[in-house]
């Protein structure tokens, strides 16, 4: 009897395995196993849109019921999966509704488990006041929580706050971010643009207090309390959001003794150290293109081309290229659109006009174009994305002319 | 359920697929639900990609929105050549106007 594929977590990732399978013509059964009840869904807009209510649950579902039915994909919704008998090819399923396990066998199984939010150990951090985001449950909370609550703080500096920042602050909430770090996007903006992000929150209303960090959070009546600083300075909120970066989801594989480190640790081909499992999205580490160390790069383009990848190698067709990860941000009226990720350059040069917010950052490393940051310059950032994973050469006087095309210089 | 009407995409080999759109939904999410190949929509519907790119056509472009500056600025870099009708389909929502409308899907989008 074959088993197929069994795709465990309906993640970006995990999803586009299952779709680019039956895209390819891979025909034997396919199986996706979800932690949650309902259609898969993009979590992209829950920081961002379906916060503020402009994007409808509806139009997050990646597909709807009907494509998993007549593409044959077995979506399993509220299962848990435990572990992993790599001997046996199997592996024990949890249902979260009646608690029985089941044991389903798999011909290949791909691990799409990806992250969950990072918790800080510090005493009130189970307060209902108090959430992450990182499912629709959480963003629900929110939405719930903001209809009353106006005070509110945010832990962290990464996309994620910044962006849930942005969303209250429009709908008028008081808004004040916490960070550790001296700056927000520390590891992944350069100086230049973190200060340029930042000078737009502010214009909306939202504080920032850096280098600071909760020490604890205590209910003082109802949903409000007290956030206390280690610089002694207490501030009042009727909601605490966390976002203070993710834990890879790697415990599963890890247990059933695959090779981890900060994640799965996969080649190029998304095989982990067992030939009959890949992994990709979030928890997946892996060699970026022009890179040598493993990362995760924790983006949905990332995640899309591992799972194309996967499903190619799967269904015996040519793997596609590695490309430069790409991802976006869209916070306080600007789109910021990012190719390439290292910080590691030697040069810099402003392409557009700072001052009406409709710029692209171009850097360069020995020569060649190794990172392209867009503001509000979304055809720049699609030219760009060619330019850093081929690592052009383009003269700066070239790409610094608006009116030479970046799509011209590939 | 939602009031639904009908739309009809052209595929590149110039076979046709009737499919029923809910008001509401967007043209490429339309396209996405009803296994219509050739909209990959990389980025969800985000205006961040340009892999949604449709050919429109005079009759519809009557009752389709005007095209923003973002769109007007993906559409100079889509895979496929750009049309005097071309749009990005995340940008289009399903109005009941649009009824019996029909997209055509370009070769490639990426």
């Amino acid at each position: 009897m074959t088993h197929g594929v069994v795709i465990v977590g309906a993640s970006h990732a995990g999803v586009q395995v299952a779709i680019s399978l039956r895209d390819l013509g891979y025909e034997r059964p396919i199986t996706l196993i979800s932690g949650e009840q309902g259609l898969p869904y993009q979590k992209p807009p829950l920081s961002k849109g379906f916060l503020s209510g402009g994007i409808d649950y509806s139009r997050m579902a990646f597909r709807n019921a009907d494509y998993f039915i007549g593409k044959s994909i077995k979506l399993l919704q509220n299962r848990w999966v435990l572990s992993i008998d790599r001997d046996a090819k199997s592996v024990v399923v949890k249902s979260g509704l009646n608690g029985k396990s089941d044991v389903i066998g798999y011909d290949h199984l791909v691990l799409t488990t990806g992250a969950s939010a990072k918790n800080p150990t510090i005493p009130g951090v189970d307060l209902p006041a108090v959430v992450t985001i990182r499912e629709v449950s959480d963003s629900l909370s929110v939405k719930s929580a903001i209809e009353t609550a106006s005070r509110i703080v945010v832990y962290g500096a990464g996309f994620v706050s910044l962006e849930v920042a942005s969303t209250l602050a429009k709908m008028g909430k008081n808004v004040i971010v916490v960070a550790r770090s001296g700056r927000v996007l520390t590891r992944i903006l350069p100086k230049e643009l973190s200060d340029f992000l930042v000078n737009r929150h502010k214009a909306t209303g939202t504080d920032f207090i850096f280098n600071s960090t909760i020490e604890s959070i205590s209910a003082v009546s109802g949903n409000t309390t007290n956030v206390h600083l280690d610089s002694g300075k207490r501030l009042t909120a009727d909601l605490v959001v966390l976002g203070i970066g993710t834990t890879v989801n790697d415990q599963l594989a890890n247990d059933a003794g695959l090779q981890c480190d900060d994640g799965i640790l996969v080649d190029r081909a998304c095989l982990t150290s067992d030939p009959f499992i890949s992994a990709a999205g979030d928890c997946a580490s892996w060699v970026q293109v022009h890179d040598s160390q493993p990362t995760r790069a924790e983006c949905v383009q990332t995640a899309v081309d591992q799972a194309k990848i996967i499903a190619a190698r799967l269904a015996g067709k040519p793997l596609p290229e590695q490309v430069s990860p790409w991802f976006w941000t869209d916070q306080v009226g600007i789109k910021l659109q990012i190719a390439g990720n290292t910080l590691d350059y030697d040069d810099m040069v402003v392409r557009g006009d700072v001052a009406s917010d409709k710029f692209s950052l171009i850097y360069y490393r020995s020569g060649a174009i190794v990172r392209v940051d867009s503001v509000n310059s979304p055809a720049d950032h699609l030219a760009a994305r060619k330019l850093v994973t081929n690592q052009s050469v383009v003269s700066k006087d070239l790409v610094v002319d608006s009116d030479t095309k970046l799509k011209t210089l590939n | 359920m939602s009031k639904s009407i009908t739309i009809c995409f052209e595929l590149s080999d110039g076979s046709r697929k009737e499919v029923e759109a809910e008001l509401g939904q967007s043209v490429m999410q339309t396209a996405i639900f009803n296994n219509v190949e050739g909209i990959d929509a990389e980025c969800g519907g985000s205006c961040m990609c340009a892999t949604c790119h449709v050919y429109s056509n005079d009759s519809n472009a009557l009752i389709l929105p005007e095209i923003e500056e973002e769109e007007e600025e993906m559409l100079s870099e889509t895979a496929a050549e750009r049309k005097p009708f071309s749009r990005l389909s995340c940008q289009l929502l399903v109005t009941e106007e649009l009824d019996g409308a029909v997209f055509q899907i370009p070769e490639v989008q990426s």
